[in-house]
């Protein structure tokens, strides 16, 4: 054998080495990312929750009611119901709070769930909180049809909204567009006029 | 950082408080809190599968039993994870929980966050009443008021 030929098998070598390493690099990355994290992340879908909005301001009797639905982990959430008592033709804000901590009513829930650290903004805004899910909007009895997707939030995994809070403010949120500080952080949405922790209904018959 | 969670319960009559608190590695769960407005005496004090109340305690289901055990009190092997026992209430209604658990948790398949806190009307015999009840409820009676278990900051 050649001295250029010894030099070819060695690089040879080398390369296959090489790609051994990259493919291990790459294969403990993605099997790290499937670990289990939080509740019901090693669970299959479709999972299923429910809200009962029994705290806050205004209350209704019955309560208002909302049922939240995702397919599997990656597939948007689907949240409906119908909610009354609200103002005639009125805008409120509607968001994921981050704690489900009803303690001391709706005020105690926290801020909008914003794992991320980014700015409010409109549910079809890149940049939002996760628990940004816009404005309900009442007719004139002050009812509201819910019946909105949204791919941010979650109901599995580490960014789980399960035991968090949904809340619904007095006021309209203005998505971030309202061109002051408090924009930026709630959409100025106001008080909150009611609330509840959303509750798991996996699996349930 | 350690986990934190929270149930407001209400009722007819019965409310209170209950925090829980578990470490960062996991571990016991402690329970912590003051129920007022029950009978004197003891009642039974669940974890139920479903964080449900839309028909009032009956639409949390059953008890949270994910190994689907027998029924049993806090300290038997085999039990729900959520079979936490009895609480007691004084004479002035008042049952003060102060209590840990290492079948429940804050995190993972076992975790009790979204599910819904439940406080019985009556005692429950921890399995062993012979009752027909005894093996799946212990024969609590009435759910006397409930709530669903919310995170918490930490």
């Amino acid at each position: 054998m050649g001295l250029k030929m010894q030099h070819m098998a060695l690089i040879g070598v080398i390369c296959a080495v090489l790609l051994g390493v990259i493919v291990t690099v790459i294969s403990v990355s993605t099997g790290g990312s499937t670990q289990p994290s939080s509740a019901g992340s090693t669970s299959t879908g479709p999972f299923k929750a429910v809200v009962v909005l029994n705290v806050g301001s205004v209350n209704t009797t019955p309560p208002n009611v909302l049922v939240l639905e995702q397919e599997d982990d990656k597939a948007p959430v689907k949240i409906t119901g119908t909610l009354i008592n609200l103002f005639p033709a009125g805008n409120h804000g509607f968001h994921v709070h981050e704690s489900g901590n009803v303690s001391g009513g709706c005020g105690s829930t926290g801020g909008h769930y914003n794992p991320y650290g980014k700015n409010h903004g409109a549910p079809s805004d890149d940049e939002r909180h996760i628990g940004d899910l816009g404005n309900v909007v009442a007719d004139a009895e002050g009812k509201a049809v819910i019946d909105l997707s949204d791919s941010l939030i979650s109901l599995t995994g580490e960014y789980s909204i399960i035991g968090r809070a949904i809340v619904v403010h007095e006021g309209s949120d203005d998505l971030g567009k309202g061109g002051d500080d408090g924009s930026k952080k709630t959409g100025n949405a106001g008080g909150r006029r009611f609330c509840g922790v959303i509750g798991t209904i996996y699996n349930k018959p | 950082m350690a986990s934190k969670a929270v149930a407001v319960l209400k009722g007819d009559k019965v409310s209170g408080t209950i925090w829980f608190e578990q470490a960062a590695g996991g571990g016991d769960v402690t329970v912590k809190g003051e129920l007022k407005g029950l009978a004197a005496g003891l009642h039974g004090f669940h974890v139920h599968q479903f964080g449900d109340t839309t028909d009032g305690c009956t639409s949390a289901g059953p008890h949270f039993n994910p190994k689907n055990a027998e029924h049993g009190g806090p300290g038997d092997a085999v039990r729900h994870a959520g079979d936490l026992g009895n609480v007691t209430a004084g004479a002035d209604g008042v049952a003060k929980v102060n209590l840990k658990d290492a079948q429940i948790s804050l995190k993972g398949d076992n975790s009790i966050v979204g599910r819904t806190l439940v406080v019985h009307a009556d005692p429950d015999d921890l399995g062993k009443g012979g009752h027909e009840l005894s093996k799946t409820t212990g024969n609590a009676g009435a759910r006397v008021a409930c709530g669903v278990i919310g995170l918490a900051k930490a």
